[in-house]
């Protein structure tokens, strides 16, 4: 690891602003950035790594000096743009490259040899028991779902499914997610510190009840709900297999489809959401069985 | 197999962000002025979906809360977004939601279908397949200023209108 972890993060800070200039053709500094360039920076990241930042975390820690180090997945995510396997290798690759000699062509390619055959024998050799931290995400009002909400299954070829009894998984695991209002996600676990997943509300399962408790309070709350956490500009658009977009909707819209139970609810499926300022701002559906 | 999996993994994660359509291509078909014949027939796709949306709403759904008066009066007031107001068709617009419960599907029937026929004065003309009474409806297409949130930007929009219907049969009479 990197001796100061500070140096590191500026050190990845540049980086990403050259990875983010040759992507997206933006010769700018991140400080410079207008809300435009960010969006764009926004979703190319998730583009890249299907997952990205708020606007807000631009704001605080790439258009302005934040003292506090950004937390470890997103820095596990900023480093997998710059298209390094983690945090981790960028920082040892940015000690590497200070502390050594300055090597000449031959010897840059015996140590990317050797690098390329240590991580293949790490990859097959190193034992698979390093945990991975789980952290489950409603993936409209990006808050943090509480573990005892939700029933976790590791599945396993050869040995009867397991529930797993806290957050935190294997590397290469395979789980499947449940909760009572979300839909069921099966998940593959990459190696990382920590894995945050989104989870999407089963909106119909949850208007089915508000309906059948003919409760009007609950739906009132679900519909205040939605309306923070979605964007006020928010763009929805449903896709089809067949002509892309046919529907372009906004927020009160896009709500009040989710408000009622009937077969075109039950058969919505998120295909890809956008955030801004910690709310959905793009969002794409499509509906199956059409 | 753990390998394998790995693998899947790594191609899946290379893959998707190709397949990820863009937002602004997606955008370019509710802002362009000249709509092409695919662009007609997305449009028509969405307005099929609008006609069997709204005999969901108002037929399935109001019906099975037929004990629920909180309930049929939400669902209610969602039925005249599929129309654009001010239009001529306003009274046998609330005539039809009146008389929605009313309609029944052919037996056997688990979704109302409806046909999309060429229309020369409205984007298409549908017909539905399994309705008694047949229900017809026009679809219209307008360039009309949607808001998102304080911005307002015209884009093309599909309606239903100019409900009609036979007479219902003795036995479904209202």
């Amino acid at each position: 690891m990197h001796e100061n972890p500070a140096q590191c993060l500026e050190a990845l800070k540049k980086e990403l602003q050259e990875q983010a200039a040759k992507r997206l053709a933006i010769a700018k500094d991140f400080g410079d950035y207008s809300g435009q360039d960010i969006s764009l920076f926004q979703e190319d990241l998730m583009a890249v790594c299907q997952s990205s930042v708020s606007e807000k975390w631009f704001y605080t820690h790439l258009k302005n000096h934040h003292p506090k180090l950004p937390r470890i997945d997103v820095l596990q995510l900023l480093a997998r743009y710059c298209a390094y396997a983690s945090w981790e290798e960028f920082c040892q690759r940015q000690k590497t490259e200070k502390v050594g000699p300055a090597p000449n062509k031959a010897k840059l390619w015996l140590l990317s040899l050797l690098l390329i055959l240590a991580a293949v024998l790490v990859f097959f050799f190193w034992p698979h028991s390093q945990k991975v931290n789980l952290r489950f995400m409603d993936a409209y009002t990006q808050k943090e779902i509480p573990f005892k909400d939700l029933s976790i299954i590791l599945i396993s070829d050869d040995k009867l499914a397991q529930s797993l009894q806290k957050a935190e998984a294997k590397y290469e695991d395979s789980l499947e997610i449940k909760g009572a209002y979300y839909k069921i996600q099966k998940v593959f676990v990459p190696k990382m510190d920590t894995m945050e997943i989104n989870l999407y509300p089963d909106d119909y399962a949850l208007m089915l009840n508000y309906f059948s408790r003919s409760d009007v309070q609950d739906l009132k709350k679900r519909q205040e709900q939605l309306l923070e956490a979605i964007h006020p500009e928010a763009k929805i658009f449903q896709s089809h297999p067949q002509f892309q977009g046919i529907e372009l909707l906004n927020r009160e819209e896009f709500i009040e489809r989710l408000l009622l139970p009937i077969d075109p609810l039950r058969n919505l499926e998120i295909q890809d959401i956008i955030y801004r300022e910690g709310s959905i701002y793009r969002l794409r559906f499509v509906q199956k069985n059409d | 197999m753990k390998t394998l999996k790995f693998l899947i993994g790594l191609i899946l994660i290379a893959w998707l962000p190709a397949k990820a359509q863009s937002y602004e291509r997606l955008e370019k078909r509710f802002v362009k002025q000249e709509l092409t014949k695919e662009d007609s027939l997305a449009f028509t796709k969405q307005g099929i979906q609008k006609a069997k949306s709204l005999f969901l709403r108002g037929n399935t759904l109001y019906l099975s809360n037929q004990h629920k008066p909180a309930n049929q009066a939400y669902i209610q007031s969602t039925l005249p977004r599929s129309f654009q107001p001010g239009r001529a068709d306003s009274l046998q617009v609330d005539s039809l939601f009146a008389l929605l419960p009313h309609f029944q599907l052919a037996p056997g029937a688990n979704a109302v279908e409806f046909k999309a026929l060429n229309s020369s004065e409205f984007l298409s003309h549908l017909v539905s397949a399994n309705l008694s009474p047949p229900l017809e409806l026009d679809l219209i297409l307008v360039l009309q200023e949607k808001s998102f949130g304080s911005q307002n930007e015209k884009i093309w929009q599909v309606f239903l209108a100019n409900p009609l219907w036979k007479d219902f049969p003795s036995s479904q009479k209202p």
